[in-house]
């Protein structure tokens, strides 16, 4: 078994003590044995400011680097989903322009002020409009465009 | 607003913003306390430390106090307006180092459990054993020999200084100043004065 001994026992329990006798201990006796242990308290503050500093840093990086993790994740997961979108770049941006027709309220969901004209629409950005409907369930309609 | 338990601006928790102001805001002299309290914390786990040193007990301490700024289920939460920050740090050392030991003691426990009853063999007959992975769970005579040493050092330096000794063996019960001073007779201030003679000695060894 790891237990600790008698002895260990003790002496935890005697190191514990004097580490809450530090804690409550007033601020002149602190400063009075860091005089007799020839302490420079500047140092030890740097140091003590330093770990407690990198311990942050060490924290939030790590949630950065999760946060770009699962950023990363949700466009791998987006670029890898099937969209069953029709198969030509002329067929796509008819199938835009009927779900616009027949929702117009879409428009103001996908379209940012810049793409306001079809014809200055590539083929990305109307892929990408299509596949944002689709996901959000709001593209029913069959892969082939029926123009009305 | 996250709130540890209980109603009220009392239990506001601090942001993570706040805890970084906390730190860039101590004194010198809180630095060294702070220190100081890790190191007897970590002597107290002894082989329990596992490596650890006091400067990781006071990064956990601070990237716990991180965590709860952020989450309402991970860290600890520092209410802010109810401890100041180094209590609250001195609280999340005192908890860390206790769970540490604990969680080395158990470690050895679960190993016990989980050989006889997760033994396997291959088709050769080779038997492995869940315990073969993990720490040799007996005893440690060396930590034992040391810690009984530094024991009888305290007893031998200290003959003749009558508070001191019962300052030591109250301690090794696990008594508070308070404690002492109800049971012991003494008073508050030679039990100071004596723990401060027996922190100076213990420094010098150690």
């Amino acid at each position: 078994m790891p237990k600790f001994d008698k002895h260990e026992e003790q002496v935890m329990r005697l190191m514990f003590g004097l580490a809450d006798s530090i804690a409550d201990a007033s601020p002149s006796e602190v400063l009075e044995e860091a005089r007799q242990g020839q302490i420079n308290l500047l140092d030890e503050a740097d140091e003590v400011r330093g770990i407690l500093r990198a311990a942050g840093r060490q924290y939030l990086q790590r949630k950065l680097r999760e946060s770009r993790q699962a950023y990363e994740t949700a466009v791998t997961e987006l670029q890898a989903k099937q969209y069953d979108l029709p198969a030509s770049a002329r067929e796509r941006i008819e199938l835009l322009q009927v779900t616009l027709r027949e929702r117009p309220e879409f428009e103001q969901i996908v379209m940012t002020a810049q793409h306001r004209n079809f014809t200055e629409l590539g083929d990305e950005d109307v892929t990408s409009f299509l596949k944002q409907l689709k996901d959000l369930g709001l593209l029913d309609m069959p892969a082939s465009p029926k123009s009305k | 607003m996250k709130k540890p338990g209980g109603p009220g601006t009392q239990n506001e928790c601090a942001t993570t913003a706040e805890v970084v102001a906390a730190i860039e805001s101590l004194s010198a002299e809180q630095y060294y306390r702070l220190k100081r309290f890790a190191q007897w914390r970590m002597r107290g786990i002894g082989r329990a430390a596992l490596g650890r040193t006091h400067d990781s007990l006071l990064a956990q301490a601070a990237v716990s106090t991180f965590q709860g700024s952020e989450s309402e289920t991970k860290g600890r939460k520092w209410a802010k307006n109810r401890v100041p920050f180094v209590e609250h740090l001195f609280g999340a050392m005192r908890s860390i180092s206790t769970h540490w030991k604990e969680a080395y003691e158990r470690r050895g426990m679960e190993a016990e459990l989980l050989d006889c009853e997760a033994a396997t063999e291959d088709d050769v007959g080779n038997v492995s054993r869940p315990s073969d992975l993990v720490v040799d769970p007996a005893a440690d005579p060396f930590r034992s020999c040391a810690a009984r040493e530094a024991l009888e050092a305290l007893d031998n330096h200290f003959a003749g200084d009558d508070d001191a000794l019962l300052v030591i063996e109250a301690r090794k019960e696990g008594m508070s100043v308070a404690g002492m001073v109800a049971d012991l007779g003494l008073t508050e201030k030679r039990v100071n004065a004596a723990t401060q003679r027996i922190r100076y000695f213990l420094r010098r060894i150690l």
